[in-house]
Formats: structure tokens, sequence, C-alpha cells
């Protein structure tokens, strides 16, 4: 049962390389599917690393300014189709001019994102001071006409729950009626494929894209970059069963930490992922057992997978043996900043369809990862709650958990 | 001492005022030989230096955060504060422009493997939080907030937002950015004799008596107003080196509603919340 005034999701908008909406993106999570490719749009033949989950903006959505869609930049085009999006689902879209409705955008480098763009588009953003051009938060929130405020957050590939944390935290201060919240990036460019690829975090499997990305398998090099991103619309239970929306899923707690031990390096020690993880099961009054899944961060790296791994084990315990745990970057790719966002919806698509969608490339699982892993296959499993780890680099923590709306899904539970 | 003050709305109460209290302050106006020598020393106030290796790749704006913190951090009673449980969000304007240059210039002269790993990690916009987070130890959440115009009050009210969960008992917020904005040639080299600018505040929820100042963060929940008033002339980030006649204060443009109002006093002061 949901608590009075809890905050509940009532939409979702997203796109990445498996589809331009949440059904698509489900579907082609629950049959495994995987979106990462060799790498187009820049000659990537002298890079470590050569293939990624790229996108294509779709065109304009009718409902939109179309002029104002084509001059955005694609971490633009990508915010906007995915509020849009969320407005629709959430059957806001049109109301919500007259409501004071916020955004809180994850984005891990979005300067970096437009100099870039602006750059291979022939401009000199970069070094041309007496060019400047809005936040991506502000243009959206132009392009969709919102009436309340904006933020960008950034915490790497913890930007996503760092901003629904925040939303949660606006919609109870009353700053906004509705918020919507999660990350986008469009993180595949020469530059971070070079810059993550000579880092040796990429995998160098060029000649399998699909079989790439390998969280918890024993034979893993390494993430694929991947682009795309989610937002959802958030707003308070009271109001969202006012206009008769159940929503999808409580939004019940977000757990953060930071290790504060390197920029770059995973600690080996895991005392602050844990932290996060116990202060979202304490804050939502989840026991561990209650717990249904676990989408992991798992990014296939060699160092960081295991940290993750005895993290789940000491918050779980004994439980750890029956939890099912799936990284749903071996098919979506790594969406860094994005990465939170989408990997939410991975949870939604578990509650609303009834499977969790799995690990795939999980041939040989890592003895020192040892979890109930839902491997290759997706699971038929009625999941009430689900917790969804993003770690980012620079050691950013973060643990969010769901808990299903049971007024909507009550039938199935 | 209650924070947040209510109003009512829909049949509920809603805060419609939040005050913070600056239990610190510091700023730094750094120019570029004053930054390069930074790079290779340690900074008073910190438990444990920095490594040389770390900074050496550590943006100017961050070097600035750090030293505007080591200042505020010598106004604090105790020597030995601890920060372990603290949350830093940080707001900066173009991190990384000028390295970002570079990495571009050398992808066009030698192709990817002349990128630097570096770049990813001290140019993004989390970049001045996290390494404030490896100085201090400090297990809070931290975070990049602002992007544009507006980043001084998007980064004041993720930290009341970060402060109103009651997991972190403060906050240290830090601003910064150039002044005025560097100019750089093709390689991403300064040419322009630029400042860079930071302040750095130390938060917390409670109001006390011997705090450096205060920050009032107030809204109209019913407020759909999409104007927006002029900009402040000065940044955050410029502001604080101006306290030395008794306070000073910054006031954000008006935005969907929100105003904050940033009060900084040159000696402790006592005052009503």
């Amino acid at each position: 049962m949901l608590a009075e005034h809890s905050i509940v999701i009532t939409g979702v908008g997203a796109i990445s390389a498996l589809g331009r909406n949440f059904a698509e993106i489900s579907a082609s999570l629950l049959a495994g599917k995987s979106a990462i490719r060799p790498v187009t749009g820049f000659d990537a033949s002298e890079h470590p690393c050569q293939i990624a989950g790229q996108l294509t903006m779709p065109e304009c959505p009718s409902e939109l300014d179309s002029s104002s869609y084509r001059h955005g930049f694609p971490l633009d085009q990508c915010a906007i189709w995915c509020g849009w999006q969320s407005l629709q689902d959430a059957g806001l879209w049109g109301k919500h001019r007259n409501l004071k409705v916020g955004l809180v955008l994850g984005v891990a480098a979005e300067a970096m994102s437009h100099w870039d763009t602006d750059y291979r588009r022939g401009g000199a953003l970069i070094h041309d001071l007496s060019q400047s051009r809005p936040s991506t938060s502000s243009f959206v929130r132009n392009a969709l006409q919102l009436r309340g405020p904006t933020m960008s957050i950034a915490a790497a590939c913890a930007s996503g729950n760092h901003a629904l944390a925040q939303a949660q935290e606006w919609i109870g201060m009353g700053l906004v009626d509705i918020c919507l919240a999660g990350a986008c990036d469009m993180g595949v460019t020469p530059y971070s494929l070079a810059s993550f690829g000579n880092l040796r975090a990429l995998s160098r499997r060029n000649d399998a894209p699909a079989a790439a990305l390998r969280p918890f398998d024993r034979d893993r090099d390494g993430m694929v970059l991947a682009e795309g991103g989610a937002l959802f619309v958030l707003e308070r239970s009271d109001l969202a069963r006012a206009r008769g929306k159940d929503g999808y899923a409580e939004l019940a707690a977000v757990g953060t930490t930071s290790d504060g031990y390197h920029l770059v390096i995973p600690s080996p020690d895991p005392t602050y992922c844990i932290a996060a993880m116990r202060q979202a099961l304490a804050t939502a009054q989840v026991n561990p057992d209650e717990v249904d899944y676990v989408n992991a961060h798992a990014t296939g790296t060699p160092v960081g997978d295991v940290c993750e791994a005895r993290a789940l084990n000491a918050v779980f315990g004994s439980y750890c043996d029956r939890i099912p745990v799936s990284s749903t970057k071996s098919m979506t790719g790594h969406l860094l900043g994005a990465a939170a966002a989408v990997e939410m919806l991975a949870c939604l698509t578990a509650m609303c369809y009834g499977a969790i969608p799995p690990t795939i490339n999980l041939e040989h699982p890592d003895p020192d990862c040892r979890l109930r892993h839902v491997a290759n296959q997706a699971e038929e499993r009625t999941v009430r709650i689900a917790m969804s780890n993003s770690l980012g680099f620079g050691g950013h923590n973060t643990s969010l958990l769901l808990r299903r709306s049971s007024e909507r899904f009550g039938a199935a539970a | 001492m209650q924070s947040a003050v209510l109003t009512q709305q829909s049949g509920r109460l809603f805060e419609s005022t939040f005050n913070l209290s600056i239990i610190a302050y510091g700023s730094a106006h750094l120019t570029g030989p004053e930054l390069a020598a930074i790079r290779k020393k340690s900074l008073p106030g910190f438990r444990t230096a920095l490594s040389p290796q770390l900074l050496r790749h550590s943006d100017d704006q961050t070097l600035s955060a750090l030293a505007a913190m080591s200042t505020a951090m010598g106004q604090l009673a105790t020597t030995d504060s601890d920060f372990g449980k603290w949350a830093v969000v940080s707001a900066s304007r173009n991190l990384g422009r000028s390295a970002f240059a570079a990495v571009m210039d050398k992808y066009r002269s030698e192709g990817p493997w002349g990128v630097s790993v570096q770049v990813i990690p001290h140019c993004t916009a989390h970049a001045v939080a996290g390494t404030v987070s490896l100085a201090l130890h400090s297990h809070g959440p931290c975070i990049g907030a602002g992007s544009g115009d507006n980043g001084e009050v998007e980064a004041l009210l993720a930290a009341a937002s970060i402060l109103r969960q009651h997991h972190w008992p403060g906050v240290w917020v830090l601003f910064s950015g150039w002044s005025p904005d560097l100019a750089i040639d093709f390689a991403g080299q300064p040419i322009s004799h630029s400042v860079c600018a930071a302040t750095a505040l130390a938060l917390e929820c409670n109001i006390s008596p011997h705090s450096r100042g205060r920050i009032h963060i107030q809204w109209k929940p019913d407020s759909t107003d999409l104007t927006e008033n002029d900009p402040p002339s000065l940044s955050l980030a410029e502001i604080a080196a101006n306290t030395s006649d008794g306070k000073t204060s910054w006031s954000s443009s008006s935005t969907s509603g929100i105003q904050i109002h940033v009060e900084l006093f040159s000696s402790p002061e006592i005052y009503a919340c």
C-alpha cells in the first residue's frame, strides 16, 4: 500500500538504441537484444574501441515547434523527446502549461557535448566568447513551455539518480506541482571514445559488438558507450489519484554517498556503496528480503563488477542467493550520465511486464561475482520492490528503490 | 530551530521559504601564475594534502575552489573540523573549456591516441565537487549543479534539497568561473589576462548564533510566471571578496517565482531567522 503522499511515477519518456519509447525499449530488454553496433558518424578505425550503442534522433513530434527542435543539439533533442513523451504518457500534455512543472535533468558532460557538436557542425563555440547558448535544461524548458524551475545535475554515471532524488525533494517542498526528472546523454563522441578507450575502460571486442559487453562474466573486458535517456513524470500520489492515475510505481527512496577515494579508480572498499543501499532501504522502510530484483550498475569492468557484487552480498547477506540480479547495460550499453535513468526504466519494465530483463553474454559467471544472476534470458517474476544501483566514476554511489503501485497492478500480484 | 516556513496550498501545508546558515565562507581570485603555484603546494586547512599528480590535471576552477575553501576553513572555530559526512555541490562556468580545446586540437593532429585520459574526470561538471570530496574525505553526495547563467540558483537549490533529506549535517557549495571569461587560442592556451574566481560556502540547516551569513530561498507555490528578471551584475563566485565593509549581499534573478537572497558578514553575527 502506498503512503498517502508518496511520490509516484505517472509518465515515462525514453529513447535509446533499443527503442523510441518505454514499450519498445521494454520489448527489446525482455527479448535480450543488444544495441551495440560498429560506430558510425565519425571515423573510429584508429580507436581502441570501435563499437557503441549510438542513437539517431527522430524527427520533431508534430505537437512541438519544429524549428526549435531542429536548432537544438542532439542532447537537447533527446531531452525534449523524453520530456514530451513523458508528459504525454502521464496524460498531462497541454494541461502542463497551467501547472508548475519543474525539470531536473541529469547530464554528465553537457558542455563537452555541445562544444563537440558545434565543432562538428563547423562552429567555434568553444573559442568564441561572443556566442552564448542556453543550457539543455533551459532549452527544454522553452521547447516544452514548462513553468517551473529547472536544474542540470552532474554526478557522472549516477547523475540520473541524483536528479530523481532532487525532484522528490522539490515536490515535497512544494517548489513544483509536478517534476520531470531523469537523465540524457549523447556521449559517443570521438573524444569520449578516445579518452575512455585510452583509459582501457572500454571493451575491445570490435569484431563481435553484440557480445562485447559482458557484466559479471569471467571474460569481460570493459564497457561500451551508448546514447539516449529517460525522463519521468513525478507527482504526489494523492494528486495523481485525484486525476485517475495510480502511477507505474512509487519512487520510494534514493540513497546517495560518495567514496572520497579517487576520481576514476573504483574504491576497493565497498563501505560507501553499501551505505548508499542501506540508506535507501532504511528511508523506504524496506527489509533486504523484501527486494524482488536488483538492477546492478555492473559496467563489465574487471574491478567494478566485483566490488558491486561484494557490496550486494554485504547488504543482502544470505538473501543474495535468491534475489535476482541483472545488468541491463549488457544490452543497452553504458549510457554514462543517462545510465541511471534508463536502468530505472528497466525496473519499471520488470514491474509492468512481470519479467526481469537479463544480463546477456553471461556465459561464464565470474566466481568473484557470486549473485543470483538472471543470465541471458528474461525471467518471469512478480516484482513489487526493485533496487537500481548507479555508481559513477569518481565514487558517486546511488541506490534507488521503487515500490510497485499495488493499485495499478494489484490483480497480477 | 526550524528552518522552513509553511503556507497553505491545496489543503496541505507547504514550505514557501527555506533558510540556510552559512557557517564559513571564503573566496579566491587567482591569476595564471598563482594557479600554477597552487598546483605545487599544500593548501592550509585540509587534513591531508592532495597529490601533486591529481592537482597537475585539475582544472584551474577546481584549484580556485580549493583555495576558496582553504580560506573558509580558516574561519571555523576548530582546526580539526570533520567534514566526513558532508555533501559537496559545485557550480562552475565553462569548466574544462581550455583543456577540451586542447583535446580537440590534439585529436586533429595525433588522432585518438593523443587524447588524455584525464579530460573526462577533471573537466566534466562534477569534477570540482569530486576533487573537493577527495580533499575533505567526505562521503556525502557530491554533485555538479547548474550549467548555464542560472548556475548559482541551481546549486543552492540542490544544497537545500540535500539538507532537507536530513542524512547529511552540512553542504559545501562552490561557485567558480573566470572574470572576465577566459579567451583561448586553438590549442586551448589562455590569451586573456583573466582571473579565476571562486567562492566557497559551508552551509548548515540549523541557524547558529555564530553564523557568517545566511541564505533565504523563497518561492510562490502558485506561481507559473515565465518572466525572469535581469541577472545580478556580479556572480557569486566574485562576490565574497567584497565583505570587508561589514556585510555584502547578493540576490538572484526571480525565476519561476523563486528568489534566493545571500547575505555574508565580515564577522560572526547574531541574527534572527
